[in-house]
């Protein structure tokens, strides 16, 4: 038989892929391991999403307030927004006219509170779409919170595992010891992995739904205060 | 659940997708680390390796890669050697040198050198004459060499007659026959002046040569004559017995071990290279302390005493465990006991002389020769 199979047999074959550490890791740390993973998954699609949504809102609310601000009648442009789902400025501008719509439809009865009302729709409009805004990214400050202490979870069971394997074993040699203890800390690499982006984007992504929120309400203050100068102006006329 | 406007999920999975197979590929297998090297070189000693550290010098020059023993003299082949050793140091069986080929290559064996083709052996020389050759050799070889010049010298006389009787006879002939007679003879003369001269030259040397010699080997005498006639007038009967002495094989009393040598090592004086080991200690103490018991009456006083009353005992003791003077006490107390059971201890020790010392502690008398042993009643009990 040839010697140089035989040498490769005898010696033991070192192998750190991650594979190797994923699968000769204990079931408990494995499952926190694919936990972690599927987070990371998770987190980062709800970073995508959220980019995306940001970024399409800030484009809504800038070609939504170009056209506001050209002058067109607000009618009209009610008229265009009503009958399709609308988002952000155009809801909020939406939810206002229809309350003034509906207190000057039956006969001008209910417009002495009109303006508190109005108010009040637009508070509640920018409530929600903030909602939806932010929406999720709960879930990114949870990730991010807990990630490195389920990783280290599974480290701390990995390396007590790997221990009550050299008590039985008695055998504590570093070659016997440093497998069990790097496949244990791979998951809290993992966890780190997850938790560093999910942080990052956390703050990032609730930055942006503040700037978002505070063009909303000054849009709705504007927007508020011609309300009630046309409700002002038809009072006394 | 995949919308157009949420593809996060989508993209996120197949981002980790591709991160994990990067991971895999990039970090296929840890690299080994660097080889270690120690900072500090660190050897580490065994008690048996302390117990026979070797005895050194402080003023030797330098440390010894491998100390040894110093020693004078070879010691017989039989060494003293712990229980359980091999009775003598084999050596090590020869390395095989790296450039050897192994069998099983698959290498066709070399071939055996030619066998060298056997030359026609030279006529053996000649040996050359020593300068300076026995006397007698010397003369004959002149005398041989002179009879050859007189042959020589002979023939070409003959020569010499014959072509003048020639040129006689052809003189009345032609002038010019006579003319070519006249140089050749005149040839042939010259040549014979030149072996003869040549000859004489060679027989100079030798008979210089044969001079030199003499003389020497009579100044040679002369010298050895002369020396021996000196010594002659200074001798002086006392000192016979100094030049008897000096005439002898160099003696010591030093030390002997396997190789001899010379040079001590660094070390310390004091070590010395057969030491009882901690265990081989303990063990002969034991057997000590046994029998010394058993010689030992314990004193009824010192049995029943609230406080332990133990005298120390040191006794000399020669190689056959026999003691040397007497055995002395080298503690005190206070305690009337005490006066009692060491008297009863030193009993014990001329009851029991000579203790039985087995013979594998025989080699570390000097260890042993000085020993302290307690005599504790306690032990007795």
């Amino acid at each position: 038989m040839n010697p140089a199979v035989e040498i490769a047999q005898a010696a033991p074959q070192v192998d750190m892929s991650f594979w190797t550490l994923f699968w000769h890791a204990h079931i408990v740390v494995k499952l926190v391991m694919m936990g972690l993973l599927a987070a990371s998954i998770w987190c980062w699609s709800i970073i995508i999403d959220k980019t995306l949504l940001y970024r399409r809102t800030r484009q809504d609310m800038d070609s939504f307030e170009e056209v506001f601000w050209s002058g067109r009648s607000l009618e009209e442009l009610y008229r265009d927004l009503a009958n399709r789902p609308v988002n952000d400025m155009a809801a909020v501008f939406v939810a206002a006219m229809r309350e003034w719509k509906r207190s000057f439809e039956n006969g001008g009865r209910s417009v002495a509170s009109l303006s508190a009302r109005i108010d009040k729709v637009l508070d509640v409009t920018i409530q929600r779409e903030a909602e939806r805004l932010e929406s999720k990214l709960l879930v990114l400050s949870t990730i991010a919170s807990a990630a490195p202490f389920i990783g280290l979870f599974g480290t701390v069971w990995g390396i007590m595992n790997s221990f009550t394997a050299i008590a039985v074993s008695k055998n504590s040699s570093l070659a016997v010891v440093a497998p069990g203890i790097a496949e244990a800390l791979f998951a809290t690499a993992i966890g780190l992995f997850a938790a560093i982006p999910a942080l990052m984007a956390y703050n990032k992504l609730q930055a942006e739904v503040a700037k978002a929120q505070n063009r909303l309400e000054a849009f709705a203050d504007e927007f508020s205060a011609i309300l009630s100068r046309q409700i002002d102006e038809r009072l006394a006329a | 659940m995949v919308s157009r406007s949420e593809p996060g999920l989508a993209v996120s999975a197949l981002g980790h997708a591709t991160v994990l197979v990067a991971g895999l590929l990039a970090f296929a297998g840890a690299t080994p680390l660097p080889e270690h090297q120690e900072a500090i070189a660190v050897e580490v000693i065994d008690p048996s390796a302390l117990n026979q550290v070797t005895r050194g010098e402080r003023q030797a020059e330098k440390v010894q890669e491998q100390p040894q023993q110093r020693a004078e003299r070879q010691s017989e082949i039989v060494e003293r050697k712990e229980a359980g050793e091999a009775k003598q140091d084999t050596p090590a069986p020869p390395s095989r040198p790296p450039e050897l080929k192994v069998a099983d290559d698959n290498v066709a064996a070399p071939l055996p050198p030619a066998r060298p083709t056997p030359k026609p052996t030279p006529p053996a020389e000649p040996v050359k004459q020593p300068p300076q050759k026995s006397e007698q050799a010397a003369a004959q070889e002149a005398e041989q060499r002179r009879e050859e010049l007189a042959k020589l010298a002979e023939e070409a006389e003959l020569e010499r007659k014959a072509k003048q009787a020639e040129q006689e006879a052809k003189a009345a002939a032609k002038a010019k026959a006579e003319a070519e007679a006249q140089a050749k003879a005149e040839a042939a003369k010259a040549a014979k002046l030149k072996a003869e001269a040549e000859a004489k030259a060679k027989a100079e040397a030798e008979h210089k040569a044969k001079l030199a010699a003499e003389a020497k080997a009579k100044r040679e005498a002369e010298a050895k004559a002369k020396r021996e006639a000196e010594i002659a007038k200074n001798f002086n009967p006392n000192d016979i017995a100094k030049l008897l002495q000096s005439k002898e094989q160099a003696q010591s009393s030093g030390s002997s071990a396997p190789q001899i040598n010379r040079t001590a090592s660094l070390g310390t004086q004091t070590g010395s290279s057969q030491k009882l080991s901690p265990s081989l200690r303990a063990q002969l103490m034991g057997i000590i302390q046994d029998q010394l018991q058993k010689c030992w009456n314990v004193p009824i006083a010192l049995q029943s005493a609230p406080k332990p009353v133990v005298p120390q005992v040191r006794m000399k003791l020669n190689t056959d465990g026999s003691l040397i003077g007497q055995a002395s006490v080298t503690n005190s107390s206070p305690d009337p006991l005490f006066r009692v059971a060491a008297d009863s201890a030193l009993t014990a020790t001329r009851r029991c002389s000579p203790l039985r010392i087995p013979a594998q502690f025989a080699a570390y008398y000097d260890d042993w020769r000085d020993v302290i042993v307690n005599f504790d009643a306690r032990d007795v009990l």
